[in-house]
């Protein structure tokens, strides 16, 4: 993997909500704050920062690590800002991962966040291109097209979606920081949703929410003192980015290449042959609820076509074979520049035993997930409670 | 389809212009029911993901004069132009699609497109 | 530390607008030329870096088309950042310094005509207590010379000469948008533009994109008669608030200059990122640069500043010089955020 081994010890997340009534930089600090406190360390002692978010249209601020040096203790310190749209709070995870692999630095502060109430996140997902009209009406509307196209492949019954959704909303009652708490949540409430995207109902769509993920990662010394201090950390097994284009003659859009080739890469690197069996519990990227069948086939842990299968089995809830977005997920809290960073954290949390509520007992090995752009950038990691 | 200066795979320029029809097949669709801020279209609408006859790349585009619930993957349609002095180096110079009146297409001809 | 090297270089003839081609078609001859420099196909590049603004192309996910011009099929190892490309070439050396990534592909893009950069540029600012003023970087930047100015740090004079001699350079570059021959004192006698700046002492608005290859080690020395290596480097950040910096010094510069290694040996030349003329001579004093050392033979942003692209263009400029046998050792520079608030320093050296 790198020269050096790479330790999660520190998580943080602010509540995520549709408004948080502060400041960015309160938002970034809140969970900044958490996670140095998580690792019992103070703002000194991180020798450089990585913070990472989507586009700067969701807050209207254009490059905020420059106004965020100060509130994230980075004056004097190196400062990177990573952007590969919905993917970021993963790529950006990585990035800050490397610096440690490579030696460069002992300890580092990685922050993922937006603040989407800031601005009108669909308009900011809707902005037309120069030369073509304004149409698809958000995230949604790009993706429901190539949901269907699945349906028809797969031949998966319609409720498989509202199902995904009904896990997830439960899941996110046993998760304190997650945006929607939907406690009379039921499987007639979520299908009786209005459809906003056909076949995308709003009970299956993702909130826009305010919010930030933090993580203090440090090499294999931090890692070991942090084990020695009873604080058990997370150790990166493996990471991997994978991007392909937009649109070409060929592309399939429902299971990307560039997610198959990410997922390979990163089993690889972590050892794992049979993902099925020796994953104990995943944390994808689900903002629309199709996704959780459509990743299951991409990621390799169900044969082509049979994605949704796991899901009407049970597979994927939390008493199943691999509980998938114990968090609640990106459906139940999505400030995007923060998603992929919070899938990758929650794979940190199970393996180090501090899910809480929403812990799978004896999880020793997590996958983290995100994606971004028309399902084509990829960035995923491998956390496991045994030193590689 | 869309006309573009350089292959996305390759990375190369492209040379050769292939003219084609503007009627075509489309491979999915959905109905969107959800106003936001910049929004044209009276909702509900359909927008669908179009592969026009001798292209293999499905554009996204709208679809009118037919009724949403009537709309399925397979359907034949044809482009809706601007008034030729209004037509541009642009997608919005086809206002939408509409069916052609063509039976549907067989899935085997655009199930790659799926 | 792994050795890492430059070993092509690909840049755009920048111009003030290039409106009849969009970001990919500006994109792709710069990637063929790069990659034939360096004289492999792209299937050889392990990891690819990019670096543009959102907020300079008025669109989210801007950055999203312009990978097309690399055209990453299979599937490509990538990511990008919202900075200016020298950062992307730092994340690129980053991931090479694991071992398993040999050669990395850098490019950076920035079209500044489509809109009203000084505007767009003052969404850098903290949105409670700055962005609501509107304060745009020309303004910003004329405080700091009205400080520098003040304080003895440096004259008008100077700030003349540095602009003589970058456009005398710029001349001789047939990549730079403005150059000529002029005479200080004449530059001395245009009226002012933004007090005390001049027009002249202000960058010049520019579209323009820039490709950069990466190797390390052998294969490095497989690839290039002479690789520009990467012998040091390192970015520091300062605090945001204007008022709470000395801005006629750059502290940061100062630090990442010292972490590179710059007073290590001697320096041939310098490609410094000063978007503005009092900058250029802030910078030389940070790096503790003698008087004869060149600085800015390409010209530097004064000749061509296309955002977000201008500081890679100083790698490139300093890595091509190396190349020719120009130089043994340059520093290159490049610089983020208002009054050069981020700095970022590197040595190369031929060997």
């Amino acid at each position: 993997m790198g020269k050096e081994r790479v330790a999660v010890v520190g998580v943080g997340q602010t509540h995520h909500q549709a408004i948080i009534d502060g400041s960015i930089a309160g938002v970034v600090r809140t969970a900044a704050q958490r996670a140095l406190d998580d690792a019992a360390m103070t703002w000194s002692d991180i020798d450089a920062v990585v913070i990472g978010k989507a586009p700067d249209f969701f807050e209207g601020v254009m490059m905020p690590e420059l106004f965020l040096a100060d509130a994230l203790g980075a004056v004097g310190k190196p400062m990177f800002r990573v952007h590969t749209a919905g993917s970021v709070g993963g790529s950006t995870a990585i990035v800050a991962s490397d610096l440690i692999a490579s030696g460069l630095h002992e300890r580092v502060l990685t922050v993922a966040f937006e603040k989407q109430s800031e601005s009108e996140a669909m308009w900011a997902l809707s902005v037309s291109m120069p030369f073509q009209p304004p149409m698809h009406a958000g995230a949604g509307g790009y993706f429901a097209p190539h949901i269907r196209s699945y349906m028809r492949r797969s031949g998966a019954p319609d409720h498989i979606g509202v199902l995904v959704a009904l896990k997830d909303r439960l899941n996110a009652l046993k998760n304190p920081y997650a945006h929607l708490h939907q406690a009379d949540a039921t499987f007639e409430s979520i299908n009786e949703t209005m459809m906003l995207w056909d076949p995308i109902r709003l009970g299956e769509t993702c909130p826009s929410s305010d919010g930030a993920c933090a993580m203090v990662l440090t090499n294999e010394a931090g890692g070991d003192a942090a084990a020695a201090a009873g604080r058990p950390p997370a150790w990166v097994k493996g990471t991997a980015l994978r991007s392909e284009p937009t649109m070409f003659a060929g592309r399939d859009q429902v299971n990307p290449q560039g997610g198959r080739d990410c997922a390979a890469d990163v089993f690889g690197q972590a050892g794992i042959t049979d993902p099925l069996h020796e994953i104990d519990v995943v944390e994808m990227y689900v903002p629309f609820s199709w996704f959780e069948p459509m990743w299951l086939e991409n990621l390799g842990f169900a044969p082509s076509g049979d994605g949704w299968k796991f899901v009407e089995d049970g597979v994927t809830q939390m008493t199943g074979e691999l509980p998938v977005n114990c968090s609640g997920g990106v459906l139940s809290s999505n400030p995007i520049g923060a998603s992929g960073m919070l899938r990758f954290a929650e794979a940190a949390m199970q393996v180090r035993g501090q899910a809480g509520e929403h812990q799978i007992d004896g999880a020793r090995t997590a996958l983290g997930h995100a994606y971004g752009g028309g399902s084509q950038f990829f960035a995923m990691w491998v956390v496991g409670a045994d030193k590689p | 389809m869309p006309p573009r200066g350089s292959c996305p795979t390759c990375g190369v320029a492209t040379d050769e212009d292939v003219e084609l029809t503007d009627n075509g097949t489309i491979t999915s669709f959905c109905v969107v029911n959800v106003p936001f801020m910049g929004t044209l279209m009276d909702i509900p609408y359909v927008s669908a993901l179009i592969v026009l006859d001798g292209s293999d790349i499905p554009i996204m585009h709208l679809i009118q004069e037919v009724p949403y619930d009537e709309v399925h993957p397979g359907m034949r349609v044809e482009a809706v132009w601007v008034p030729d002095d209004e037509i541009g180096a642009t997608l919005e110079s086809i206002r939408y699609f509409r069916p052609n009146g063509e039976p549907d297409a067989p899935f085997d001809s655009y199930k790659e497109n799926v | 530390m792994r050795d890492v090297a430059i070993i092509s270089f690909a840049q755009t003839r920048h111009r003030r607008e290039i409106s009849d081609i969009n970001e990919v078609e500006m994109l792709m001859p710069l990637m063929g030329e790069a990659l034939a420099e360096a004289g492999i196909a792209k299937e050889r590049v392990d990891f690819v870096c990019s670096a543009s603004s959102d907020y300079l192309a008025g669109q989210p996910f801007s950055f999203v088309m312009s990978l097309d011009a690399f055209g990453p099929w299979p599937p490509i190892s990538e990511s990008h950042v919202d900075m200016d490309g020298a950062w992307a070439l730092y994340e690129a050396w980053v991931k090479m310094q694991m071992g398993k990534t040999d050669i990395a592909l850098v490019y950076a893009y920035g079209k500044s005509s489509p809109g009203n950069i000084r505007r767009v540029m003052s969404r850098q600012l903290d949105p409670y207590s700055l962005g609501p003023l509107w304060l745009d970087p020309v303004s910003m930047a004329a405080m700091q010379a009205r400080l520098g100015l003040e304080a003895g740090a440096f004259t008008e004079k100077q700030m003349a000469d540095v602009v003589a001699a970058s456009r005398r350079h710029g001349a001789a570059n047939p990549f730079a948008q403005l150059g000529g021959e002029f005479d200080a004192g004449a530059l001395l006698a245009e009226p002012e533009f933004v007090s005390p700046l001049r027009k002249h002492d202000c960058p010049p608005v520019t579209d323009g994109a820039a490709v950069l290859i990466l190797a390390a080690g052998d294969v490095a020395r497989e690839l290039s008669e002479r690789p520009a290596w990467i012998r040091g480097i390192d970015h520091r950040i300062e605090a945001a608030a204007l008022g709470v910096r000395d801005l006629t010094r750059s502290v940061s510069t100062e630090q990442a200059g010292a972490r590179a290694g710059v007073a290590d040996g001697p320096v041939d030349f310098a490609e410094l990122h000063a978007p503005f003329a009092h900058q250029e001579l802030i910078l030389r004093s940070a790096l503790g640069l003698a008087d004869d050392v060149t600085v800015n033979p390409s010209g530097g942003a004064l000749c061509a500043n296309p955002i977000m692209t201008a500081g890679l263009i100083r790698f490139g400029e300093a890595a091509t010089r190396i190349g020719r046998g120009d130089g043994d050792r340059a520093v290159a520079h490049a610089t983020s955020g208002p009054c050069l608030q981020q700095n970022l320093v590197c040595v190369l050296e031929g060997e």
